[in-house]
């Protein structure tokens, strides 16, 4: 295993820079991942939150270094404890992954092989990434099952991936991802495939798990809400760029692009009257050759001449607050219909 | 006087026989995936059914609309009973009931063109047909001319949920049950739908029979809901009621398991245990007593609660809720 | 379907290769009479076993009879053998497969118990004892591969309707009131018939082996009509002293049925109309 100096408060455990990572297709490049900054302290909890294709799962593969071809990364860096992995063999990542980092993929039933017993799935990673003895493996696998919160191990180990719930899958690939105790987890969209009540189940048990660990995460979502409860500071992605980065209370308070704005505004669990939800008009672009210009601006409801002339960067807001819009100061966007009336 | 539901469902019962076992000791079971429903929709009404997987949500809506024929009960629409019509009698009451489904990509035939897709429900029931009535049926959900001679995979699916919808409204029905019609879809495009949904029901009058899974969705769109558990309806009463001071228990951790989205706030969750039993052998009494947090004793795993009354028509049935005036007795099938 | 092939065609050149090998088998089957140089069954007996030369570009056999206008022949004779057979066969499979899988009842067990009895014999040897009853000749070849080919259709047809009966288009059209028989016709046919078109490649190359090796035994295509299997059997005999005989009629072979087969690959990749979104 790489022996690396500890990292300190002020160095990222996680710090990917101008990270692109593109698909090249009979149309051109696909753009997926266009230039992103990304950063992820030891024992962190962050959020990368956006809709389909905007880049977020390919971003996450990136850094895993698990990209299915044809997409690669093609320009930045990804350090991780100080070392650029992009210069890494792929032996050296291989091992890297499932001992210094691990994921936990959205649906737990294609991610675990039909034809192993659980515990067989389990005991191999223990196996491939330590040197603990046939016996010791069977131990820690139980012990791991344990730890996730599941009732029975000794039947669960022996159970194959079928013969269990989605809840129990998803607990299994946790347990998998946390045996070597990594220092970053991965997430993508964890309990999206998942009933409300085990969902909260699953996040209980996420959150506990990291903040006794220690261990940092990126929780990839969809869902704002799943981010507010879980995670301090969140990333806002729109067509492979990050358009707004911030802690997250402020965020909802007071978001300071459009797109995140619109986002926190169409969602019905948190409306209070009858009118109708806000809505983003239009699609996401194609992102083979962007049109010059702010990525939003199609649907944009506050697009001015400037936004469709100049690609605006990420701008520092103060407090560490990121926005990548002309207008970010100027606006005063809303955010959730409750942040609005407390702001009043 | 109250006026005529539209829709009622009287102690509807589907089951369906599985088979277990290997070759040598094979046996018959019964899945109860609907077991003893009643309730009622007025015309004009949106109902909410909300229920996570295996809560038999999805084969009620079938069952209301008579693709499985139910294993007891009645179901009556406009006051005519349709429990046991063959399809040849169901053919006209189908015109007036339809479904809109979840998976756009499976619910449009990938072989056929916008048009000819709009145009089957025409041809089917002798309508006026032709391409400006196409468009017309695209501009009432939002698309138009461009769209005609598309087919599905050169469709979002947003746009491909609006076709669905466009299909439905071909025959200018009076219910809809929409079967989790936004949760494949993205967020900006899930409040579209929903209120095109809206703005369609109030425009044409319709009644729209809302089943999902997320209750958020169901709160805000209907305004009347009930949430289903393992065959059962749970609770049922005004939508706002239902989401914001849910009566039953299972409710409440449902409620209480919705991530809020208020950062910082760190609620005490209902966190329940274990999982949904499976509907084979479902438990005595109440269906919730085994993950139940409030669970009284002996009473709930014998006996299925009666309705009590909440407030507004709405009830629950729940046996800790025994102070309050009974609505219904328990409904055995 | 048509354009996302053409989309695969520009992306594979070893499949537009095998299409245009395809296209060149069919039109010299089409122009055989025109294209022969000379009559495929004129013997010459001054000039047997002859090499290459100008006046036979790929010589002659022991009759003395030119190799080049057998072969151009014998691909007729393949490829109508093989078209009929695919035809014939996917027919069938379509009618019993699409009657069997979406009616269901006992026509779905009657059919399949059938086709699954018919499949536990070896094809070539069900093809044999046909064309033993039947007498030779290429009809009889077509009815004894056809019956052998048939039951595959009918379980793949069967299969994939199945699969798209479950789909909610056709529950869709069912509760529009739409009537069996036309969601038949209208949702499943359709759904069905690109599974369809990749197992006739396949097949039309399991009937062109097939009928080759009937002919190689002597079955299949009546001397002294030319059959690419009745030419290799000739050449097996000089394979020594005239080994372009075998060899001809070898790579013949071998270029159209590895063509069907890549063909058959495209064509699996072009069925899947939300494959081509990029």
């Amino acid at each position: 295993m790489l022996s690396t100096p500890i990292s300190t408060a002020s160095e990222p455990l996680l710090d990917v820079r101008g990270l692109k990572t593109w698909i090249p297709t009979r149309r051109g490049e696909v753009r997926a991942v266009d230039g992103i900054d990304l950063r992820v302290h030891a024992g962190e909890v962050i959020g990368l939150v956006g809709e389909s294709g905007c880049g977020k799962t390919l971003a996450a593969y990136s850094v895993l270094g698990l990209l299915p071809p044809p997409a690669r990364v093609i320009a930045g860096e990804i350090r991780f404890r100080g070392d650029d992995l992009c210069r890494r063999s792929a032996e050296e990542r291989r091992r890297l992954r499932g001992s210094a980092m691990a994921m936990i993929f959205q649906e737990p039933l294609s991610a675990l092989n039909p034809v192993f017993p659980i515990g067989s799935q389990v005991g191999d990673i223990l196996r491939r990434h330590s040197t603990l003895s046939a016996r010791q493996v069977k131990v820690r696998v139980l012990e791991l099952l344990d730890h996730v919160g599941i009732a029975s191990p000794g039947h669960v180990a022996r159970a194959y991936p079928f013969q269990l719930s989605g809840g129990m899958r998803q607990r299994v690939l946790i347990a998998m991802a946390i045996s070597c105790s990594p220092q970053l987890l991965i997430a993508d969209e964890p309990t999206t495939a998942l009933d409300a009540t085990v969902q909260a189940q699953i996040l209980d048990l996420l959150q506990r798990l990291v903040e006794q660990a220690g261990i940092a995460m990126i929780l990839i979502s969809h869902d704002l809400a799943v981010v507010a409860e879980m995670c301090r500071r969140v990333y806002v992605m729109y067509a492979g760029r990050i358009v707004e980065h911030s802690e997250v209370a402020a965020v909802f308070a007071r978001p300071r692009h459009p797109y995140t704005s619109a986002l926190l505004r169409c969602m019905p669990a948190l409306k209070q009257d009858d009118s109708p939800l806000e809505t983003i008009e239009g699609v996401v672009p194609a992102l083979t050759e962007p049109e010059p210009g702010c990525r939003f601006r199609p649907r944009c409801r506050y697009a001015v001449t400037l936004c469709s002339d100049q690609d605006p960067a990420a701008t520092e807001l103060g407090g560490g607050r990121l926005a990548a819009c002309h207008r970010a100061t100027e606006l005063g966007l809303p955010g959730t219909p409750t942040a609005v009336g407390a702001d009043a | 006087m109250t006026p005529r539901p539209l829709l009622a469902v009287e102690r509807v019962a589907t089951h369906f026989p599985v088979k277990r076992g290997g070759w040598l000791r094979r046996r018959v079971e019964t899945l109860k995936a609907v077991d003893g429903v009643s309730f009622a929709i007025l015309p004009g009404e949106t109902f909410g059914i909300v229920g996570e997987s295996g809560s038999g949500k999805s084969t009620l809506a079938r069952t209301i609309l008579r693709v499985y024929r139910p294993t007891a009960g009645r179901i009556r629409f406009d006051g005519l009973d349709i429990t046991e019509l063959d399809e040849t009698a169901l053919g006209p009451v189908r015109r007036n009931m339809q479904m809109v489904f979840q998976d756009t990509k499976s619910s449009l035939n990938p072989r056929l063109r916008v048009e000819q897709i709009l145009d089957e429900p025409l041809v089917t029931h002798g309508l006026p047909r032709g391409r400006r009535r196409v468009v017309e049926l695209l501009e009432m959900v939002g698309l138009g001319d461009s769209h005609v001679e598309r087919y599905p995979h050169q469709l979002s699916g947003g746009q491909r949920q609006r076709i669905g919808i466009a299909r439905v409204l071909a025959l200018n029905p009076r219910l809809i049950v929409a079967d989790e019609p936004v949760s494949a879809l993205d967020v900006s495009i899930q409040a579209q739908i929903l209120n095109l949904l809206k703005s369609l029901q109030s425009r044409l009058g319709l009644t729209i029979v809302l089943i999902a899974h997320d209750i958020g969705v169901v709160g805000y769109f209907c305004q009347r809901v009930a949430v289903m558990y393992l065959g059962r309806m749970v609770e049922a009463g005004p939508g706002r009621h239902v989401t914001r001071s849910p009566s039953h228990p299972y409710t409440q951790a449902l409620i209480s398991a919705i991530p809020k989205a208020e950062p910082g706030v760190r609620r005490s969750r209902i966190l329940l245990t274990g999982e949904i039993p499976s509907p084979i052998n479902p438990p005595t009494g109440c269906p919730f007593h085994t993950r139940c947090p409030v669970k009284l004793g002996a009473i709930c795993e014998r006996e299925r609660p009666p309705r009590y009354r909440t407030v507004d028509g709405g009830w629950a049935a729940c046996h800790a809720l025994n102070d309050r005036p009974v609505v219904a007795e328990a409904q055995e099938e | 379907m048509l354009d996302s092939f053409f989309i695969e065609l520009r992306r594979s050149p070893v499949l537009a290769l095998a299409a245009a090998l395809i296209l060149a088998a069919i039109a010299i089957a089409v122009l055989a009479p025109v294209l022969a140089p000379k009559d495929p069954n004129l013997q010459n007996l001054r000039a047997t076993l002859a090499p290459p030369s100008a006046g036979f570009p790929l010589g002659t056999d022991e009759y003395g009879r030119d190799l080049l206008s057998r072969m151009i022949f014998g691909m007729r004779n393949s490829l109508i053998v093989g078209a009929a057979v695919v035809l014939l066969s996917g027919l069938i499979g379509a009618v019993l497969g699409i009657s069997a899988g979406y009616f269901g009842g006992w026509l779905d067990m009657v059919v399949m118990r059938l086709a699954d009895i018919m499949m536990a014999f070896p094809y070539l040897v069900l093809a044999l004892g046909l064309i033993a009853a039947l007498g030779a000749g290429i009809p009889s070849t077509i009815v004894a591969l056809t019956v052998a080919f048939a039951p595959i259709y009918v379980r793949i047809v069967r299969s994939k309707v199945l699969v798209v009966k479950e789909e909610a288009y056709v529950e869709a059209a069912r509760l529009i009131g739409v009537r069996p028989r036309t969601i038949a016709v209208r949702h499943v046919l359709p759904n069905v018939a690109g599974p369809m078109l990749v197992q006739g490649a396949l097949t039309f190359a399991f009937a062109v082996l097939a009928e080759a090796s009937l002919s190689f035994v002597g079955l299949g295509v009546p001397p002294p009509a030319a059959s690419f299997g009745n030419i290799i059997a000739a050449g097996r005999d000089h394979i020594i002293d005239a080994p372009w005989i075998a060899t001809s009629s070898g790579v013949a072979i071998v270029a159209l049925v590895l063509s069907l087969l890549i063909l058959a690959d495209g064509l699996r990749d072009a069925i899947d109309p939300y494959q081509h979104r990029l």
